[in-house]
């Protein structure tokens, strides 16, 4: 059975400030990706919310940004959510 | 000997061995006229392989086994539903070949190799350590309580 509700859950906790974050600072995906060690297309899924990251891939990304992970990642953050 | 090879070549090398043995095999069962056939799709293949594997995508990071956290839990995925259709396939197959009496031993080998392998991933993805509840009022909340 499809579970719709723990689908919603699931994608208002992928909510982030990535995208905002990278074009801050002027970066393309794909420095953002060599910076972190991951493929161009992972920064693209994290950043449209398809993939929830790894504790230490979350910690390196908030680290990179001089943010914490919770400024990062919080769902609940109402300007991480726009 | 294989971590002294590209990874982006040894997929394709492993296709170009086992294409060689098949090749052989062929031609010793079938002479020279049955690699008209096979020789094309044995070198194309790995070819193929090779060059999808210098391309910017998931699939081009799995031939290359250059993979990052998000390619690997793909790949995993991936292997998942490769695993489910083929147990759900040898089962049927069983299934098919028991109600019209044919030969058995076949899929009894799948069915088995199924169990084996359920087995081994249960055994090689287990979590070592201790596992036992030691919150406060549990029967080993003495492993923490102590400290």
């Amino acid at each position: 059975m499809l579970d719709i509700s723990g689908m919603l859950r699931y994608l208002d906790i992928t909510r982030n400030r990535v995208r905002e974050q990278r074009t801050q600072r002027g970066l393309s995906q794909a420095e953002l990706a060599a910076a972190l060690g991951v493929s161009r297309q992972t920064v693209i899924s994290i950043e449209n919310g398809r993939y929830l990251p790894s504790l230490p891939l979350a910690f390196r990304i908030a680290r990179f940004f001089d943010l914490t992970v919770d400024k990062m990642f919080d769902p609940d953050d109402e300007e991480a959510a726009t | 000997m294989m971590r002294s090879i590209p990874p982006r070549l040894r997929t394709p090398l492993m296709m170009l061995v086992f294409g060689a043995v098949f090749a052989a095999a062929a031609v010793a069962g079938y002479g020279w006229g049955s690699l008209l056939h096979l020789g094309p799709v044995i070198i194309a293949g790995p070819v193929v392989y090779y060059v999808w594997g210098g391309r910017n995508s998931d699939s081009a990071a799995m031939i290359r086994q250059q993979l990052d956290e998000r390619q690997a839990y793909r790949g995993l995925k991936i292997q998942a539903v490769v695993g489910r259709v083929m147990s759900g396939g040898a089962s049927i197959a069983f299934l098919a070949a028991w109600a019209a009496k044919a030969t058995l031993w076949p899929f009894e080998i799948f069915l088995a190799l199924f169990v084996v392998a359920l087995l081994a991933g249960w055994v090689i993805t287990r979590e070592r350590g201790d596992a036992r509840d030691d919150s406060p009022g549990s029967p080993h909340s003495w492993l923490t309580s102590r400290q």
